[in-house]
């Protein structure tokens, strides 16, 4: 009898499974998460509606059927009943907008940068999600509501589906403060039954100190040290065959095998100043605003580079729900959050481009949900899993193209709906692995976990 | 520093008008006042069984409990432990530190059917014991020696509150006694300077300086939200700080309720007691006066300067500015003074700027009756009577939240998974028949906390092995053993791994109590500190490798091995440790100062022995077990051509050094 544990031991590579080397456009992902909830409407799906019936009672405009929508129940999970409101007043845009690039796509004021690069970015602006709470975190990357436990995250599915492209460094890596235990802690980087191993590994962009200890406190010869690893590595598989099982021992087995090799090239990478002032710049490292965002993209760029598979990059974290819930004074909060990492995102498409390294890396923005069209106290939004925007980029994704819509005032998605799992089948999608594929045995997925990939954005 | 208080700050306004139909007392449905948390712990059935097997294994009532929700759910328990693994594992629980060869050899040759009894018994009454059990009760009060924030000055004396909480400990004080003093001491006695220490608990928070003007209110509201939150974490298992900007989202806790709560400390006063002599504050003044001289002829100068030189001086200040003595020490605790009473008001948005109705005292209203009376505004010892209330064997929160702690040390997961959250949004109890009586017999044992944690060590799921090869109907049924059919392996805590690693090495300083111990850190890491002379190492290297427990605890600058073995972050309180694994700990271990120093101490050790004892010996200090011969071998031939503290620290980056089975 094989073992859930036991099975995975033995298991090489998921997707080796098949005996098919994946061969997606996509070799790599830097998929970017605003903690929060960024609202779609001041961002990436202006509704022009807003302002011409600003401050009406929803009930009151041709739009009043949202409310009755039958999507309003379905679409919902709430983990504790009525706490946010659909907030029936509707509010104004905090921001203007104009139509951007060839394509024309509209986008608003506060992302001037990343709209001057809207014919690379395929936006989807009918994404919707179940959880109306910031729970909704962990479903992004999970596909799975928390009510229902922890599950591995995108992420770490593809560590577990693909080789590696580079030996010394980690292939899932996380940059930023990732997001707060009220709203998955960890278990938003984590592998769950995957196994530790192929959850995210934090890095800190401090040039001054990328990796403590990535020197030996005294001077030890490299085949010195070596031995010494080996000698820990016959220790640890020694206990390892009395637990054969243990997912735990294993992968601090591994954890020595990485660090062994992480140790020249990690402060490598964190090496930002071996870029020229031009492409500091080009990230915005020369204002003291886009300065932080600016680096840790720049670092994500020269990991892509060195071929780290996937980088978790998250913005926002404020010690609780995150910087981006914008329940009041949404204008000065948004505003000032958009101005942090819209030139260095736009930075990060740009410099991809010119590294020849757009066309293989795959670059997603997302948030957890949306907000509400109508406004929450008086100058903020709620929460609105109904239907927000989330884009991609690059990795053999169409340019200049949107994908769907919500209705006029931003309540509903529409047309061509997206359950948050068609982004992660087709981040897989991209990277050549088949989701469907990657079976665990015990423990039986369902068909929301794997979505599916959307075929219109992919070129 | 992540500022963790926006997340109270983040939601809805509250409607004046709703505040003023509940300022009355306010009314709790049934559906809420039914949350099993709040409800009157019962007095379970003890389940019985009918086969001898069942009936021996389950002869303690925990025993009994956990047997009936293995059977309910189809699961056996595990054979029990081998000596050898138990003997490591309840050492390290009880005490924090492994057994010591000389005491696996007795504990091993003791064929007496009560040797383990002895054992336990032996453990609980050691020192070690009572400084392994502050170390959890320090992590739950957010227990630090500065004041976070940008310039996270030193609190020189807090290392009181620590031995405090040590010597209760040892001497079992009673919870309930414990708690009030904690919360209270100053009004039981203010001429008792030990009361003076416990209830400098209600100043262990982050503190924020403000540079330029301070806010007064604002200041007030920060120093109350710390000592009202940690009230509702600490010893109520609730998420009262929820409702300090609304009604919680969750559970029945009204806004008024967080302020009815915070009345409690309208008060209560900071209270700096001095500890330095006379001469001491004479040095002092004249430090501060040559600093702030330089200063003001500084200050002066810039206003007369331009261009680059202005920027140079501009420089200079803020040099010298770092340069200006940290305070004197002083004893911080509080008091309480009626005439001092500054009336709490619920804020909106928990702002100190939209204060709304005022409000009186008055604990929780869903544990009381429906429209339950305010028990005043300014009545004598508020928090000694708010301790009461929290400490009345009725409550149903104090006790469980107490007992399930106790069993999350011993069991890796408390009986509710979220010891510092019992309301709608934690965990449900796995076995809540068991967390009742457990806070039944806490209570029926004076609150003593000795005799709960001897009944869990000795109970048969405790000493249950862990299973090598779990079958796959266990991994079905309950992968991550919540319903305990075997023990947990874990991973030890980081302060467990070093003074462990100290014992071995016969580094271990067993000195107890006074003052914290700063030890020697890289020079890059000081220097990102503020005020860098802050981190000034304790000159005698010998109080270096003290306890754990006794190292300075710095807000803005964890020790990088304690960080990243998950010691807490000391800004909220911390229900229960994470265990994460990740290359960076691997780094440390191999490169980090801590093992390098054990690893060449017991390397020394190892080497005033003749060489065919070494490896056995070294084995028997780090993993207290003798080597097998495959391990055996691999070590004689890395010892042919590698020096011995290379052994050494392969040792002790060794999965059997760093886990408990």
């Amino acid at each position: 009898m094989t073992t859930r544990r036991a099975f995975l031991s033995n298991l090489a590579l998921g997707a080796l499974l098949n005996g098919q080397v994946p061969q997606g456009k996509a070799k790599r992902v830097i998929w970017l998460f605003m903690i929060g909830g960024v609202s779609h409407m001041e961002s990436f799906d202006p509704k022009p509606e807003l302002n011409k019936y600003a401050g009406r009672l929803l009930g009151d405009t041709p739009y009043h059927a949202a409310l009755e929508n039958p999507l309003v129940k379905q679409n919902l999970r709430e983990v504790i009943a009525g706490l946010h409101k659909a907030q029936p007043r509707l509010y104004p845009l905090q921001t203007g907008f104009a139509k951007r690039g060839k394509s024309g796509i509209e986008v608003s004021d506060w992302f001037p940068h990343i709209g001057s690069c809207i014919d690379d970015i395929a936006v989807v602006r009918s994404v919707w999600t179940t959880d109306n709470n910031h729970g909704a975190q962990m479903q992004f990357h999970t596909g799975r509501h928390v009510l229902e436990g922890q599950f591995p995250t995108i992420g770490a599915w593809v560590h577990y589906g693909l080789g590696s492209l580079n030996e010394n460094l980690p292939q899932f890596v996380v940059l930023g403060e990732p997001i707060d235990s009220c709203c998955g802690g960890p278990a938003a980087h984590g592998a769950s039954y995957l196994g530790p191993e192929h959850g995210g590994v934090r890095l800190d962009v401090n040039p001054t100190n990328p990796l403590p200890y990535a020197k030996p406190h005294v001077e030890i010869a490299s085949d010195a040290q070596r031995r010494q690893f080996d000698l820990i590595h016959k220790f640890n598989q020694i206990t390892a065959e009395q637990y054969p099982e243990d997912a735990g021992l294993k992968a601090r087995i591994k954890s020595y095998e990485l660090a062994f090799r992480m140790q020249t090239a990690v402060p490598e990478i964190m090496r930002l100043s071996a870029e020229s002032a031009e492409t500091q710049k080009l990230y915005g490292i020369d204002n003291a605003v886009t300065k932080p965002f600016g680096e840790t993209l720049l670092a994500a760029r020269r990991m892509a580079e060195s071929g780290v598979r996937f980088i978790q990059v998250f913005h926002g974290n404020n010690g609780g729900a995150g910087k981006w819930d914008g329940h009041s004074n949404l204008k000065k909060t948004h505003s000032e959050l958009a101005a942090q990492v819209d030139l260095p995102i736009a930075g990060l498409l740009k410099d991809l481009k010119q590294r020849g390294l757009f066309d293989d890396t795959l670059v997603v923005f997302a948030t957890e949900f949306g907000r509400t069209p109508g406004a929450e106290g008086t100058n903020g939004r709620d929460h609105h899993p109904y239907g927000f925007s989330v884009w991609l980029a690059g990795g053999g994704i169409k340019g200049g193209v949107v994908e769907g819509a919500t209705d006029e005032i931003g309540f509903h998605a529409v047309e061509n709906r997206h359950y948050v799992t068609d982004i992660h089948a087709t981040v897989l999608h991209q990277l050549g692995i088949d989701a469907r594929k990657l079976e665990v045995p015990g423990h039986k997925r369902i068909d929301i976990d794997y979505g599916e990939p959307i075929h219109r954005i992919i070129s | 520093m992540s500022a963790r208080y926006h997340l109270l700050l983040l939601v809805a306004a509250v409607s004046l008008a709703a505040l003023a139909a509940e300022s009355s007392g306010g009314k709790y449905t049934a559906a809420e006042r039914n949350h099993w948390a709040f409800k009157p712990r019962a007095t379970p059935a003890i389940p019985q069984f009918s086969t001898p097997t069942d009936q021996k294994w389950a002869a303690h009532p925990i025993d009994a409990f956990v047997l009936k929700k293995l059977r309910d759910q189809g699961l056996s328990p595990a054979p029990p432990a081998s000596r050898q693994a138990l003997i490591r594992r309840v050492s390290l629980d009880l005490t924090g530190l492994p057994p010591t060869p000389e005491a696996t050899k007795a504990f091993l040759a003791d064929r007496s059917p009560k040797a383990y009894e002895a054992l336990v018994d032996r453990l609980l009454a050691s020192p070690e014991y009572a400084e392994r059990q502050a170390r959890h009760w320090l992590d739950v009060v957010r227990f630090a020696e500065s004041d976070g924030f940008e310039y996270d000055t030193h609190r020189s004396e807090a290392w009181q509150y620590r031995d405090y909480v040590i010597r209760s400990l040892a001497a079992d004080k009673p919870y309930d006694q414990f708690l009030t003093e904690q919360l209270a001491g100053d009004e039981i006695d203010p001429a008792n300077r030990e009361m003076l220490v416990a209830a400098s608990f209600n100043r262990l928070g982050p503190f924020r300086k403000n540079a330029g003007n301070q806010d007064k209110a604002y200041i007030r509201n920060e120093i109350l939200t710390e000592m009202t939150n940690v009230v509702g974490s600490a010893f109520l298992g609730v998420t009262l700080g929820c409702a300090r900007c609304h009604d919680h989202k969750f559970d029945p806790i009204r806004h008024t309720d967080y302020y009815r709560m915070q009345s409690f400390f309208a008060t209560t006063e900071q209270h700096d007691i001095p500890m330095s002599t006379e001469a001491e504050k004479v040095d002092w003044q004249k430090r501060t006066d040559a600093v702030k001289k330089e200063l003001a002829d500084l200050r002066k100068r810039l206003k007369e300067t331009t261009g680059a030189e202005k920027a140079q001086i501009e420089q200079i200040i803020g040099v010298k500015e770092k340069q200006l003595p940290e305070p004197l020490p002083e004893l911080k605790t509080v008091r309480s003074d009626p005439k001092n009473y500054f009336p709490v008001h619920v804020l909106e948005r928990g702002s100190s700027d939209m204060p709304a109705a005022k409000m009186g005292m008055r604990p929780l209203g869903v544990l009381l009756p429906d429209d339950a009376a305010e028990w005043g505004e300014a009545i004598p010892q508020p928090r000694r009577k708010l301790a009461a209330w929290i400490t009345d064997p009725h409550n149903p929160l104090t006790a469980r939240v107490l007992a399930n702690r106790l069993w999350q040390s011993h069991f890796g997961a408390g009986i509710v998974a979220t010891p510092n959250d019992f309301g709608r949004m934690g965990a449900r109890p796995t076995h809540p028949e068991l967390l009742d009586w457990l806070g039944n017999e806490l209570v029926a044992n004076g609150w003593r906390q000795r005799p709960l944690h001897r009944m869990m060590v000795l109970s048969n799921t405790y000493r249950q092995a862990s299973i090598t090869v779990p079958s796959a109907a266990m991994m079905e049924k309950d992968p991550r053993n919540r319903f305990l059919w075997n023990y947990s392996r874990r991973r030890l805590q980081a302060e467990e791994m070093r003074d462990a690693m100290l014992q071995s090495a016969g580094l271990l300083n067993p000195q107890r109590f006074g003052p914290s111990v700063i030890p020697p850190i890289e020079a890059e890491l000081v220097n990102l500190l503020y005020k860098p002379d802050q981190w000034a190492v304790t000159p005698d290297a010998a109080q270096h490798n003290r306890r754990s427990v006794y190292l300075f605890q710095k807000r803005n600058m964890r020790m990088p091995f304690m960080e990243v073995f998950d010691s807490p972050d000391t800004l909220l309180s911390c229900a229960r440790r994470e265990s994460s694994t990740h290359a960076p700990q691997a780094l440390e271990l191999l490169n980090g100062p801590v093992t390098r120093q054990a690893s060449v101490a017991l390397a020394e050790r190892l080497a005033k022995l003749p060489a065919g004892q070494r490896i056995d010996k070294a084995f028997e200090l780090v993993f207290n077990r003798p080597p097998v011969p495959k391990e055996r071998a691999a070590s004689v031939r890395f010892l042919a051509a590698n020096p011995l503290r290379e052994f050494t620290l392969a040792l002790f980056a060794a999965n059997d050094f760093l886990y408990v089975q």
